[in-house]
């Protein structure tokens, strides 16, 4: 009788236990919603995809959700497990005591009804969340760093090192392998809000830094190709200096080089317009080779004249010769205009043409005017040398027509006569050559002329010191060439011009 | 930062209810650094930097976001990445930009789709006599663009682009233009110049991707496509005349990137990045050298490639690491119809080519959550076939250091 009503009392028991797992098997966790990819699989099952709503879970099965994706769970005590989007959670126990769940990576945020009788844990990799009746939030970032969020309730939380600390509404604690740190505010819903607008902006900010580099990188594109071109120089006086060269046709047996130079305040240009013997090709350069002349043979295009201008836009230089033919400077009468260095253009170099024949334009009419008078000239008769030059005194030697005080700068009724030049180097150590030319009236030009480097600095004559001839002139063609006229006629005012040597050098402009 | 930002992504319905009125959120970011500069054997005295950003955003609602932007900086050490072959050693530059960008999210939609506007000012002071607001490569930049951006999977997105720039230089006028005749009455200008020679219209297409790779690495890949019209710069023909035509540029640059972090312990992280990019111009303008008469066609055209190494060392609380930087880029440009020249200026037969490298280190240590201590290293060095070297030096080395603040909210 006693082990009968034993019996009778365990099976309602029974009963009531069987009754109790199975329906906590069944429905003690349930799938409820799913948007995106969300997937289960039970055990060491293969993963599929939840196709129907709401979907039981049992003891050790997982769910993960990809991107974008959200899952919500619904426990039989009302309790919600919302699931975040790339998130692997794992269903660990689902006794009536004890409800264990493990979340490996992403994040969940937890509604937990106040049951004293149950006990509700989340783990993590570094970290254990006990609860009884509460409202929080979890997110497993990589190596398992956990951030636990609390919202409502109390909120016990362990390290994977037995520190525990229990949390506070509206508090948070990051925990990782190193342990747990101090527990902070937790950011309330609206600034969490807040947090993601911030992220977001910062980032499209970023990306607008991102664009706006590239486009100023075509802007810096565009100025880079203007250094190269050597568009802009600095002077000697640090100053910045733009520089223009190009060249003109304006008749077919005609080229005009021109080389503007713009300073703050200032603007100076030099001109240099060659007539040829004959029409020029497109290509000029084949003709422009054989401007210094010939070296053994005559050459096929040479000047027959030439003008040269300077101006600072209110002072002007202007140089011309006219009636050029060619001579053998090297077998003439004069040995002082034998050239024993010619600038061959095959080697774009100065070669020893000692004892070789030369052959070169003369003129036979020049003339230099100042701000458009006459201030030295002389004329010639298919001269060979310039020894047979005639000086200019009464007439203008291009034009013919007698001189007077409005064309010409006359000292007692005839052109002013100019002494030998004075040349000097005003800095030691420095190449920088003043050539001081005086006249009769009192008046003056001189010419001040630097070799400099890009960056405005006067060369040292040490680096020309072991250099003679040839070398000498090739080195030059390394440097740029200053040079500053000042006369008595410009009041004052100066023209102040930076160009390239091989322009002048080639030109024989400058010697 | 994302932290914060994934946690507060279930947290979003909460505030949905009160986020009907317009919200402002700024950003600021500022940066005080001091520095010195170094140009082959030369240094240029101690000088700083300082740039200032604030973005006071604004989130009218769940769908649509206003971002108004404002930068200045100011920089008196120049940077080994700024141009250096002219080899000015001083130089001061002020960069100011104002710009207004809309994000329009849809509801239930991965799209994001923004338009954007700015204005952009640089002044420079590259010589003594130059002074602000009258810098001859002073520039200005007109801007506007649309972007579609397609968030598959936050925060990795792929992203089209269009964008248009109107940059001038407001005191670059070119000097044929402004003299037409020498005090002679002949022309000393060529028909058909231009005066505005450097302002240009820029439209670029822009296409980028990113992407996780296994567990933590990010691929980045890019490709931008470009048009650059100069409305009033001429081409140049083969007699060193001008043609009616004016120039047209076209380029394109692809890139493509990978980085990968290492937890080597929890308080050290490691994270590697390598990246390998190309690009092309081409160009229909050619170039005369009046002073050597030689007419160079396609005098712009170039290809060039490189590569960009880098490893960053993120030492304690991953919220206010110490980050220690190091990164190594290499590039070759070669210059498709520009010939090399001598060191006398004689044109040779090969083709100009240049190559740089560049290595750069950082140390960034927090002082606070915002503060930071900053020190930067820059060393780069450029060599070239190019032996002239009269104008432009294409062979040289440059450094710089620069150490300071920066407070970043």
């Amino acid at each position: 009788m006693g082990r009968l009503s034993c019996v009778c009392c365990l099976i309602p028991i029974t009963l009531s236990l069987v009754l109790l797992l199975g329906g906590s098997l069944q429905a003690a966790v349930v799938l409820r919603k799913a948007s995106g990819v969300v997937q289960t699989r039970s055990g060491s099952g293969s993963w599929q995809n939840v196709l129907r709503l709401p979907a039981a879970l049992a003891v050790g099965d997982q769910v993960r959700t990809g991107a974008q994706a959200r899952a919500v769970l619904v426990f039989e005590d009302d309790s919600r497990v919302e699931l975040g989007p790339d998130t692997v959670f794992i269903l660990e126990d689902a006794a009536p005591k004890r409800m264990a769940m493990r979340l490996r990576m992403g994040r969940m945020r937890a509604s937990v009804q106040r049951l004293f009788s149950r006990r509700f844990e989340v783990r993590t990799p570094t970290a254990v969340c006990s609860v009884r009746g509460t409202e929080f939030l979890v997110h497993v970032a990589a190596g398992g760093r956990t951030t636990v969020d609390l919202y409502k309730g109390l909120l016990g939380v362990e390290d994977s090192r037995g520190h525990q600390v229990l949390l506070h509404p509206n508090e948070r604690i990051r925990v990782d392998l190193r342990g747990m740190g101090a527990p902070e505010r937790a950011p309330s819903a609206m600034e969490s809000v807040r947090g993601i607008f911030h992220a977001g902006m910062r980032r499209e900010v970023a990306l607008d830094m991102s664009r706006e580099e590239v486009l100023a990188a075509a802007a810096k594109e565009t100025k880079l190709a203007e250094y190269q071109q050597g568009k802009v120089l600095m002077d000697v006086h640090g100053e910045r200096v733009r520089l223009e060269q190009y060249i003109l046709r304006p008749r077919p047996d005609q080229f005009k080089l021109v080389v503007l130079n713009d300073r703050s305040g200032r603007f100076d240009y030099f001109y240099y317009l060659g007539t040829f013997n004959k029409t020029l090709p497109t290509d000029l350069s084949s003709a422009l080779r054989q401007l210094r002349g010939g070296l053994d043979t005559a050459p096929d295009y040479y000047l027959t004249s030439v003008e040269t201008g300077r101006s600072n836009t209110a002072d002007s230089m202007l140089e011309l010769a006219q009636g050029g033919h060619l001579v053998d400077v090297n077998n003439n009468s004069d040995f002082g205009d034998d050239v024993n260095e010619f600038f061959d253009p095959s080697a774009d170099a100065y070669v020893d043409s000692t004892g070789r024949s030369v052959y070169q334009s003369l003129f036979d009419r020049y003339g230099f005017y100042l701000n458009g008078k006459l201030k030295y000239g002389w004329t010639g008769s298919n001269i060979q040398t310039y020894d047979d030059k005639i000086l200019s005194s009464n007439t203008d030697p291009i034009s013919g027509v007698p001189l007077n005080l409005a064309n010409a700068y006359l000292d007692g009724g005839i052109l002013s006569l100019r002494s030998d030049p004075n040349v000097t180097f005003p800095t030691d150590g420095k190449v920088y050559q003043r050539i001081y030319e005086s006249y009769g009236d009192g008046s003056f030009i001189s010419w001040d002329s630097y070799i400099l480097d890009d960056q405005g600095r006067v060369a040292d004559s040490s680096e020309f010191a072991s250099l003679t001839g040839t070398a000498l002139s090739t080195r030059l063609l390394d440097f740029n060439y200053e040079q500053v006229v000042t006369a008595t006629e410009f009041g004052g005012r100066k023209i102040d011009l930076v160009v390239s040597p091989k322009i002048l050098m080639q030109s024989k402009v400058i010697q | 930062m994302r932290n914060i930002a994934l946690l507060a992504v279930l947290a979003l319905p909460l505030a949905s209810q009160t986020a009907l009125a317009v919200e402002m959120e700024p950003l600021f970011r500022a940066q005080l650094l001091g520095g010195q500069y170094f140009f082959k054997d030369e240094k240029a005295s101690l000088s700083g930097n300082a740039s200032m950003l604030f973005a006071p955003a604004l989130r009218f609602n769940e769908r649509w976001s206003l971002l108004p932007s404002f930068s200045s900086a100011y920089q008196g050490t120049k940077r080994v990445v700024d141009l250096v072959g002219a080899g000015s050693l001083f130089q001061e530059q002020m960069d100011h930009r104002a710009g207004l960008k809309a994000v329009y999210v849809p509801e239930d939609s991965l799209w994001r789709l923004k338009g954007r506007t700015g204005y952009k000012a640089q002044m420079l002071k590259e010589t003594r006599d130059e002074h602000w607001m009258h810098g001859l490569f002073d520039y200005q930049s007109a801007e506007a663009g649309l972007e579609a951006e397609y968030v598959y999977r936050d925060p990795f997105s792929v992203r089209i682009a269009y964008d248009y720039a109107y940059t001038f230089f407001p005191n670059y006028t070119a000097l044929e233009s402004q003299h037409a005749w020498d005090f002679q009455g002949q022309p000393l200008a060529r028909e058909m110049v231009g005066d505005r020679v450097l302002d240009s219209h820029l439209n670029m297409l822009s296409l980028a991707f990113d992407s996780s790779i296994g567990a933590a690495s990010v691929v980045q890949i890019g490709l931008r496509l470009a048009r650059q019209s100069y409305p009033r710069q001429a081409v140049v023909k083969e007699s060193g005349l001008l043609d009616s035509a004016r120039r047209s540029d076209y380029s394109s640059h692809l890139s493509a990137g990978l980085r990968t972090p290492f937890e080597l312990r929890p308080e050290t992280r490691l994270t590697l990045s390598g990246g390998l990019w190309g690009g092309n111009l081409l160009s229909d303008q050619n170039s005369y050298d009046a002073s050597r008469l030689r007419f160079i066609s396609r005098y712009y055209d170039y290809v060039q490639f490189g590569t960009d190494l880098g490893a960053r060392l993120d030492l304690g609380d991953e919220r206010e690491p110490i980050s220690v930087s190091l990164g190594l880029s290499v590039q070759r440009r070669n210059y498709l119809g520009r010939p090399a020249q001598d060191s006398s200026g004689l044109y040779r037969a090969d083709h100009l080519v240049q190559d740089s490298w560049m290595l750069t280190g950082s140390l960034r240590y927090p002082m606070s959550q915002r503060i930071s201590l900053l020190f930067e290293l820059e060393h780069g060095r450029t060599s070239s076939n190019q032996g002239y070297a009269q104008f432009y030096s294409y062979d040289y080395s440059a450094t710089n250091y620069l150490f300071g603040l920066q407070y970043e909210y």
